[in-house]
């Protein structure tokens, strides 16, 4: 324990320690700041966040039949107030509108008159009337409630499979999807910031590990170590601490961003099911909460398996520049497969193959391991030349 | 007793060493080659660091690799070019090495400070080593092969880098200690070896060239090397048919040491011949060689 400790405290030196906090910083800056910064993201995203919370507060994580008529009656009573507001306004007064139905059939008219196209910008957009926003939200999710049956899941599938199909009314069927999760704008953030969070960690992962085994060739430590009582039987000892660091490192960083997430105010949402009314469909029954820390595992997962390859890569390389070369291909091709939803929260989703993301996984936890271990059994009967 | 038997080592197709056979008990033994002929190579296989292709390496009987760390655990070892943190300082860099010798921390916390004083480096205990000059790097490196209190001390090429005053403070201490433990000198200075080694190993051609005392591989020189005084514009003249082992200029005129085998004439000094006699001899260039 005590090799694995010291060769720890070469990972964690100070030089190392303050690049990372810069690396992190300037990651934060990129790429992550938006997400919580900006969170709802504007009209309407907030007001649907808004329109959520209020839900979960009123009827709780799940919508039933007759809180669905008092969310219809909100909304009559909305617009009854935009009714009221209408008819106090001069301006709708000069263009003939006395109710909020007149002036949505002005707004869905294909040519419209620019006068009121000037003054429906002045309302929406200048002075920003909230019930101008909230009513064609809430009449979005009653929409979305009421057409559960013939439109849910299939927005994202243009021809499901038999599968899909099947998961698809599993859903509809067992009530699962009366869970009131407003996917647009809490779900759409979760899954940008988790995956701006994994690939920051990454990058801070791979920065510190990689050096684990060159830094040693680098500063000629190699014969020094390798006849020590320790041996050939430091490369594992080194594997070990560089998958600790690994570990504490994600953890850290982990705590860190998730943390800053929470400032999000999406607490509310962590017991709704994650397969509603008000956004997509999932292979599996989670909770909100449960999705989290699902990516989370998942983060885990590809930090370890990439910190297993760096230390692998570490331990073959002899300069630098061929550790970048070998590590960043591999470092883009995770980014592509969790851009393009193949890996993180996103691979759960009903249009991501269960199979192949099964492939995936086996994949990027086995080929390191194998790696490694072939590395050991091969360096066991290898002579060790350092110079 | 550590015994090397009929090692051979090759890289690719390449021999460098053949039928290596050898036997240390304790004492001081000097490995006493040029650069590139073997040394090297050949410490690196009695630490573990390279398989031998043919023959093997035991220690009491055993084989060094089936031993594994318990034949480790024996060892002290200083590279040629040995390795350390800048941003460590000595007493990091001990303990680092002394958990990778699995030393107990409470045993190298006792141990360090006295190695360091052994050292003269006990000032710098705290200083970063990327700001030590050559000499005190070299005494760290000194006293991390001291750490286990090896039994079989193996030292490559160890004075490098070290004043005149720091070489005899290290000869005195590898005599000390080699009354109960065997020390490999590999070194291509002669003078580091010549006042301490009980026994020269010396490699040629791939092989072991000797391994004997001093005064029996010197005995093989003996009424060949001699001296003699000439006048400076005879020196070129003279350097094409003798073997000059050194010259120096004394009043005026040079005073040469060499050998000849051959047609010896009577104003010619005969001298007893050193170990540095033998090793210019023994490694002198093809060329040379046809002249004596």
């Amino acid at each position: 324990m005590r090799i694995i400790w010291q060769e720890m405290k070469k990972i964690f030196n100070p030089v190392m320690l303050l690049i990372l906090v810069l690396i992190n910083m300037l990651m934060y800056y990129i790429f992550i700041g938006f997400d919580i910064s900006v969170f709802p993201n504007g009209r309407p995203a907030t007001d649907h966040y808004h329109i959520g919370i209020e839900m979960v507060e009123k009827y709780g994580h799940e919508l039933d039949e007759k809180e669905f008529k008092d969310f219809k009656e909100v909304l009559q009573q909305e617009i009854k107030k935009a009714d009221e507001y209408i008819q106090s306004d001069k301006e709708f007064a000069e263009l003939g509108i006395t109710t909020y139905e007149e002036y949505r059939e002005m707004k869905n008219e294909v040519v419209r008159d620019p006068v009121f196209s000037q003054l429906d910008s002045k309302i929406v957009f200048d002075i920003g009337v909230d019930l101008f926003w909230e009513i064609p939200a809430r009449e979005d999710i009653i929409e979305d409630f009421e057409f559960v049956k013939e439109r849910y899941g299939y927005g994202y599938i243009e021809q499901p499979t038999e599968d899909q199909e099947r998961r698809i009314q599993e859903v509809v069927n067992t009530g699962a999807v009366n869970s009131i999760f407003p996917a647009y704008p809490v779900e759409d953030n979760f899954h940008s910031i988790s995956k701006n969070i994994t690939i920051t960690i990454l990058v801070s992962v791979l920065f510190m590990i990689s050096p684990i085994f060159i830094r040693d060739y680098k500063n000629n430590m190699i014969g020094l170590q390798y006849t020590s009582k320790a041996g050939r039987s430091l490369f594992k000892k080194k594997v070990a601490a560089g998958a600790l660091s690994a570990f504490l490192i994600t953890t850290i960083l982990l705590v860190v961003y998730y943390s800053i997430y929470a400032t999000n105010d999406i607490g509310m949402f962590l017991a709704s099911g994650i397969n509603s009314f008000m956004g997509t469909v999932y292979w599996y029954d989670f909770t909100f909460l449960q999705l989290i820390i699902l990516t989370i595992g998942l983060t885990y997962v590809l930090t370890l398996s990439l910190s297993l390859v760096a230390i692998y890569v570490s331990s073959i390389c002899k300069n630098y520049i061929a550790i970048i070369g070998f590590q960043l291909p591999i470092f883009v091709l995770v980014c592509v497969l969790i851009f393009n939803r193949s890996l993180l929260s996103e691979a759960f989703l009903i249009y991501s193959s269960q199979l192949k993301v099964a492939v995936l996984y086996c994949v990027i936890i086995i080929s390191p391991i194998i790696m490694l271990i072939w590395k050991k059994r091969r360096e066991k009967n290898q002579d060790i030349l350092f110079e | 007793m550590l015994t090397v038997n009929s090692v051979s080592k090759d890289f690719g197709n390449f021999p460098v060493l053949q039928d290596i056979q050898l036997e240390f008990s304790n004492g001081v033994y000097g490995l006493l080659a040029p650069n590139g002929a073997g040394k090297t190579t050949l410490i690196k296989m009695l630490t573990t660091l390279l398989f031998p292709t043919k023959g093997e390496i035991l220690y009491e009987g055993q084989t060094i690799f089936s031993m594994g760390e318990r034949y480790r655990d024996l060892i002290g070892y200083l590279p040629q070019n040995f390795g350390y943190y800048k941003n460590y300082n000595p007493n990091q860099y001990l303990q680092y090495l002394a958990a990778l010798k699995g030393i107990s921390k409470q045993a190298a916390n006792e141990k360090i400070p006295q190695l360091l004083k052994l050292v003269a480096l006990e000032d710098a205990i705290k200083k970063k080593m990327g700001k030590f000059s050559g000499g005190m790097i070299q005494r760290v490196g000194i006293a991390q092969a001291m750490l286990n209190d090896p039994k079989i001390l193996i030292l490559d090429e160890p004075t490098a880098g070290l004043d005149p005053k720091e070489r005899v403070r290290f000869r005195n201490l590898l005599s000390d200690l080699a009354r109960d433990r065997i020390v490999i000198l590999s070194t291509h200075i002669v003078s580091d070896v010549e006042s301490i080694a009980n026994e020269i190993i010396m490699i040629k051609d791939k092989r072991v060239l000797y391994k004997d005392s001093i005064q029996s591989i010197c005995q093989q020189l003996d009424g060949k090397v001699y001296e003699i005084e000439m006048d400076f514009d005879q020196v070129k003249a003279f350097r094409k048919n003798f073997l000059s082992l050194s010259e120096r200029q004394d009043n005026g005129r040079m005073n040469i040491r060499f050998i000849a085998e051959e047609n010896i004439r009577p104003e010619w000094k005969r001298v007893k011949p050193t170990l540095e006699d033998v090793f210019l001899y023994q490694y002198q260039d093809k060329e040379v060689e046809q002249k004596v």
